[in-house]
């Protein structure tokens, strides 16, 4: 997505754009220009907004009282207590860790830890394959699911206001009878809109090993459980260490909160129809971030050659994956339906 | 929510059926009836009481005959095209009944907007304007 703002040519302030005028107007000199003016400049102006990210880094204490394992056949690295042994690696399902020289890695800002137990873990893993009737029934079984990992997976959690305005194309229309004619009226209008809207707590996955849908997927967690980092909640998880920083990682989390804050205007246009936009100018203000870790239960599963990745948050309970499709259910069902319906229909068509 | 929904496809599919069959079939019913009657109506013109002959009348039963092994093939005909849009119908609700389930075996998606992070009451609109551009009116006339 492309978010685009234009400078003041006079003295290089953000312009913002004037509902009472339809101009991109300065706050600084007071000047104000034609849309049109700027949009013919922006080739060479637009460019996209910059972050200061302020020194999230130096609040980010080195660890001591950790160490890593580095699984030799994924490269994972992987974070625990000094009492806690890896054994294997939640990723790739592979028994053999090697324990690396390295120790430490960076303090996080904070934690949620794990609420949710093993047997209630169970009961979760059971009621998520409930009522799919496409799944095959020995798929979710205690020897192929195996030993459960609890990781704690490095988030980048993002607070910011995104500020700017929209303007939108949108019509009215209206039809009556006028004498012998139909009368179809459409009524065209320019809408601006100008705004602010606040966000806090966005999480962005640091782990480039995790999949980005199922982590987006697995929320929301609830951020006012975030405590302070203390190592002894790493006693018996394993904790994946960040390998993509907030820079990389802001994209993500701009493009996020620019869609809800467009959404939001949008929905200030509800009694309008054909509702497009037509240019915006939406800039994210004021961001900054933390590095905290979350609980996620990671589930590796081997059904019929295919390997199958389920993960569990921690915190909720929320289930998240792909189920596999028995080839024999489906087939079942679909006859079933078909039989069922060609029967039935066709009972009915022909006592018509 | 989605077992309702099939059940919904299905009898929407089922009433389709029936509907759109039940209007040809009567309407072929009423034609027959009255090509029907149409011959009989002719065969008393063309042979009215006293000019019958033996071969009159012989005609008019083998044309009887004909005209009733040509309802009873028209009568199987219509069934095995009842059957055949039944089955198509079937089908259908199948295909759509299996693509639901499946849909429902996978709930990993990318998230498109960051709403479960919206700071509560924090949505300042300090700019909002309508402004009108034309209107196109477009006439006509009633048939």
């Amino acid at each position: 997505m492309e978010n685009t703002f234009y400078k003041c040519p006079a003295c290089g302030t953000t312009l913002r754009y004037s509902a009472s005028s339809g101009k991109l107007a300065c706050d600084s000199c007071g000047n104000q220009y034609e849309l049109s003016e700027m949009e013919a400049a922006a080739s060479s102006n637009v460019f996209r907004a910059s972050f200061d990210w302020g020194d999230y880094k130096a609040n980010l204490r080195p660890n001591t009282d950790t160490k890593v394992y580095i699984c030799k056949f994924c490269g994972a690295q992987i974070l625990t207590d000094s009492t806690t042994a890896a054994t294997h690696c939640p990723y790739c399902d592979n028994e053999v860790v090697i324990n690396d020289a390295f120790d430490g890695g960076l303090r996080p800002n904070g934690i949620i830890p794990f609420r949710i137990t093993k047997d209630r873990l169970k009961e979760i893993v059971n009621s998520f394959g409930k009522g799919k009737k496409l799944l095959p029934r020995d798929f979710f079984t205690n020897k192929r699911i195996g030993d459960v990992q609890g990781v704690y997976v490095p988030f980048w959690l993002f607070d910011g206001t995104v500020d700017g305005w929209m303007v939108f194309d949108a019509k009215k229309e209206r039809e009556f009878t006028e004498g012998e004619y139909r009368v179809k009226e459409t009524s065209y209008y320019s809408l601006g809109r100008q705004g602010s809207l606040s966000f806090r707590n966005v999480p962005i996955d640091g782990a480039e090993k995790m999949d980005d849908a199922m982590m987006d997927s697995l929320g929301p967690y609830n951020f006012d459980e975030v405590v302070d980092f203390q190592t002894a909640y790493l006693s018996g998880f394993l904790a994946d260490r960040f390998d993509r920083d907030p820079d990389q990682s802001i994209g993500r989390a701009e493009e996020l909160m620019m869609a809800s804050t467009e959404n939001r205007f949008r929905s200030t246009t509800s009694s309008y129809t054909g509702v497009e936009v037509n240019r915006k100018s939406l800039n994210l203000q004021s961001p900054s971030v933390r590095y905290v870790l979350l609980p996620v239960y990671i589930i590796n599963c081997k059904y019929d050659g295919k390997e199958y990745r389920y993960a569990v948050n921690g915190q909720t309970g929320k289930m998240v994956g792909a189920l596999p499709v028995s080839k024999e259910r489906k087939r079942a069902y679909f006859w079933g339906v078909f039989g069922g319906v060609t029967a039935v229909l066709g009972a009915l068509l022909c006592l018509l | 929510m989605k077992k309702r929904f099939i059940l919904m496809c299905m009898l929407v599919l089922m009433l389709f059926g029936a509907v759109s069959y039940s209007e040809p079939a009567r309407a072929m019913e009423a034609e027959a009836v009255s090509v029907m009657g149409d011959t009989v109506i002719s065969a008393d013109v063309v042979f009215p009481d006293h000019l019958k002959t033996d071969d009159a009348e012989k005609g008019e039963e083998k044309s009887s005959r004909k005209k009733d092994k040509d309802d009873d093939e028209k009568g199987e005909k219509s069934y095995v095209k009842r059957i055949i849009v039944a089955a198509v119908i079937g089908l259908i609700s199948a295909a759509i009944t299996i693509s639901i389930m499946k849909s429902g075996m996978n709930n990993v998606a990318r998230s498109r907007a960051a709403s479960d992070y919206i700071v509560k009451d924090s949505f300042r609109l300090t700019g909002n304007e309508d402004r009108f551009l034309r209107t196109e009116v477009e006439k006509k006339k009633k048939n």
